[in-house]
């Protein structure tokens, strides 16, 4: 292994981690929390969708709410969480600058979390908007806003300070997802709550920010994730590294054009929904690149596969990326979409994105991380291996249950002899797994939550009575 | 620890600034001659060139045009299609009909006994469309005998010494009562409208049913019935009976006009 030129590594690589140490740890135990939340609202969902009347006499807990909390917690609370923690990690480690003013990081993410909390309540008690992935109430969006600057802009200097003249792909696609963040954000809020623009131009906007908050913000942190642990826990490079910029630029441009797709068949001018179709087709060319990028590079080296649980996990989530990427594409498909649109094959797409690839991106990224911040290892791997075959295993079981469910779905809205209601009920085994998909994850999440705050205590807990016993022999 | 932890640990993972160097190094080097053959590069501009080439030609044929009305793929632009569809004579006077004349003359034209005489049927709405057009522009005082009953009534004027109508609502509402209820009128164009009002416009006392046959000019005729004439002097040069033929002709064209208008 060629070892780097600085004088001491392990001593400024410390101060780097150090730096960021109390803010990462404020991150990773709120994307926890919120995560642990959102999978206990997916679950009430679920419950609704088999058993309608569970909690139905309770305004807050109607099946609406729960979803626009489910989605806001998700994104705004274990997304973003995740992503300030470990994007912002691997900024500070790829730069070889420490992040600085850490306290302001930890007050705005402070701040940040009292407004998705405000957000939740609103939603709660009715103030949610009729927009789906960004329901919050507007009157947050301005605290989220304020919250996000403080906390971003330390990225942005991380890499503005960096101490080599590299400049590695991960950092290409965090400082993106950083700088687009805050333009998706403003502009959908802008145009839908702060000054609405009218008719068919919402629902416009609408798909616009949808598309750009997977594509232009989840997307690119998680990939910049894979980037740097694929070739770091598998010990090779990235294969063929010199497309990669390819990648990066392509993927930027047509995915942020494709958000129209959702719009195939709405009653807006139809060369919005052709053009994004064309540009959703031409993600087969960062598809193609990510693919032997990522996915080719980890499984080359099976071993370490086998040996690495972070490893395993991301190299699951990136699989479940490209075949996002291949979905997403057949989905505009005008005979395709004729029986997809509507149904929950659109539901299952989205889970797929955001649990298959950016959750079990991040779960491994956390494992990796937890550890190496703490400089204190789990004694045994038996607890995080069953999480990831939870994790697997169930968004597994939730996709077939969506995407067969879904397409049975839509085959019976075009069978004109079908009642709406016998179709519903048609759909109810697919429902029940759908809840035992759910069900597994909240598990999973339950044990990840309890694999990560066990190590983080069993460090105090070591560190505990060494000094208690220091303490016994001064005064013996 | 577990080998695992020693795999997380350091042994065997890349650096950080090792995963800089070598892949700063990758790009560098990838212009260096390589044993064997790397087909991927070559493919991928391939199929970027046949993805543009694809989608140039996809926007083009199934983009509505770019056009803010082309909402479906299969979109054809059409010039009229962005002209808004200008209503016939018939619809305006319609809309101005049961705005202006239906509380007097009625929604179906009958009238009221005594007082407002009826549009249907009756030689006047059906006659000379002078005589029409000086009632409307000017108004209508005293006595007038319709369809054998006497009424007396104020008609009041329309023209600018009235309520002031455009010469297109003023033939609309007359073409409106010459073909609505059964009525087989000929149509009054604007045109025509025009001329009459700049005979009548000055005039500022309403007619009398005697003065409304003095002075009258010949009628005008209306386009299509022109045409229908060309027609059937053709006929007649083949045709024996062709005057009867020419009439015949005059009430087909008159309900087909009617048919479309409707």
């Amino acid at each position: 292994m060629s070892q780097p030129s600085i004088a001491s590594p392990n001593d400024s690589l410390n101060a780097i981690d150090s730096s960021i140490n109390k803010a990462a740890f404020y991150f990773i135990l709120s994307a926890i929390t919120w995560l642990l939340l959102s999978s206990l609202f997916a679950v009430i969902g679920g419950i609704k969708t088999v058993l309608p009347s569970f909690l139905s006499t309770y305004e807050g807990f109607t099946f609406g709410r729960i979803q626009a909390m489910l989605n806001s917690t998700l994104i705004m609370g274990w997304c973003s969480n995740a992503i300030f923690a470990v994007a912002f990690w691997i900024m500070a480690r790829l730069s070889s600058t420490p992040i600085k003013h850490g306290g302001i990081l930890l007050l705005a993410g402070f701040i940040w979390n009292v407004a998705l909390t405000l957000g939740l309540l609103g939603i709660f008690i009715g103030d949610l908007t009729a927009y789906s992935w960004m329901e919050f109430p507007s009157y947050t969006s301005g605290i989220f806003l304020l919250a996000y600057t403080l906390i971003a802009v330390w990225g942005i200097v991380a890499y503005r300070h960096k101490q080599n003249d590299y400049s590695y792909v991960s950092q290409w696609y965090i400082l993106g997802g950083l700088l687009w963040f805050p333009w998706i954000f403003v502009i959908g809020q802008f145009f839908i709550n702060w000054v609405p623009v009218r008719g068919a131009l919402q629902s416009i906007v609408h798909a616009w920010y949808i598309n750009n908050i997977f594509y232009l913000w989840l997307c690119p942190i998680a990939l910049g994730a894979c980037y740097y642990f694929i070739p770091k826990l598998s010990n090779t490079p990235i294969r063929s590294y010199h497309m990669s910029a390819l990648a990066f630029w392509t993927f930027a441009l047509f995915a942020s054009w494709s958000g129209m797709t959702y719009l195939i068949g709405a009653p807006v001018p139809v060369w919005l929904t052709t053009t994004s179709i064309v540009f959703a087709i031409a993600l087969i060319i960062p598809l193609l690149i990510l693919y032997v990028n990522l996915v080719g590079t980890a499984l080359a080296s099976a071993s370490q596969l086998k040996n690495n649980l972070a490893l395993r996990f991301i190299t699951f989530g990136s699989i479940a990326f490209i075949l996002h990427l291949i979905v997403k594409m057949l989905l505009t498909f005008s005979s395709i979409d004729a029986v997809a649109h509507f149904t929950m094959i659109y539901d299952a797409h989205h889970w797929q994105l955001i649990y298959g690839f950016f959750s079990m991106i991040f779960f491994g990224a956390f494992y990796y991380l937890v550890p190496t911040l703490l400089n204190h290892y789990f004694k045994s791997y038996f607890l995080p291996n069953l999480q990831f075959i939870l994790s697997a295993l169930g968004i597994i079981i939730l996709l077939a249950a969506l995407y067969i469910g879904g397409w049975q779905q839509g085959t019976q809205y075009n069978t004109v002899e079908l009642s709406f209601l016998e179709i519903t009920n048609n759909l109810s085994l697919w429902m029940q797994l759908k809840l035992v998909g759910l069900v597994l994850i909240l598990l999973a999440n339950l044990l990840f939550a309890f694999n990560v705050t066990g190590l983080l205590l069993s460090k105090l807990l070591d560190a505990l009575p060494n000094f208690s016993n220091e303490e016994l022999n001064q005064n013996t | 620890m577990t080998q695992e932890n020693k795999d997380l640990n350091d042994s065997n993972e890349l650096h950080d600034d090792a995963i800089q160097e070598i892949h700063e190094n990758l790009i560098k080097n990838k212009e260096l001659p390589k044993e064997g053959f790397s087909f991927l590069p070559i493919a991928l501009i391939f199929l970027f060139a046949g993805v543009c080439f694809w989608g140039g030609i996809h926007i083009v044929t199934k983009g509505g045009e770019f056009r803010w009305d082309g909402y479906h793929p299969d979109f054809v632009a059409k010039d009229e299609a962005l002209a808004i569809p200008e209503k016939s004579l018939f619809e305006i006077g319609e809309k101005v009909f049961l705005a202006q004349c239906a509380q007097c003359h009625q929604n179906d034209g009958l009238g009221v006994a005594g007082v407002y005489p009826p549009l249907v049927e009756s030689d006047w709405v059906l006659g000379h469309q002078e005589v029409l057009a000086r009632i409307l522009i000017n108004g209508m005082n005293g006595k007038v005998i319709v369809l054998g009953k006497t009424y007396n009534g104020n008609m009041p004027a329309f023209g600018p010494s009235g309520l002031n109508l455009k010469p297109k609502q003023i033939a609309g509402v007359l073409t409106y009562i010459r073909q609505e209820w059964g009525n087989a009128g000929s149509e009054i164009t604007e045109e025509t409208m025009k001329n009459y009002m700049a005979m009548y416009n000055a005039r500022t006392s309403p007619w009398t049913s005697e003065e409304l046959y003095v002075d009258l000019s010949p009628e005008p005729e209306t386009p299509s019935l022109e045409s229908d004439s060309e027609t059937s002097d053709e006929n007649n040069i083949l045709d024996t009976h062709g005057d009867d033929h020419h009439s015949d002709s005059k009430h087909s064209s008159l309900n087909v006009s009617h048919k479309e208008q409707t």
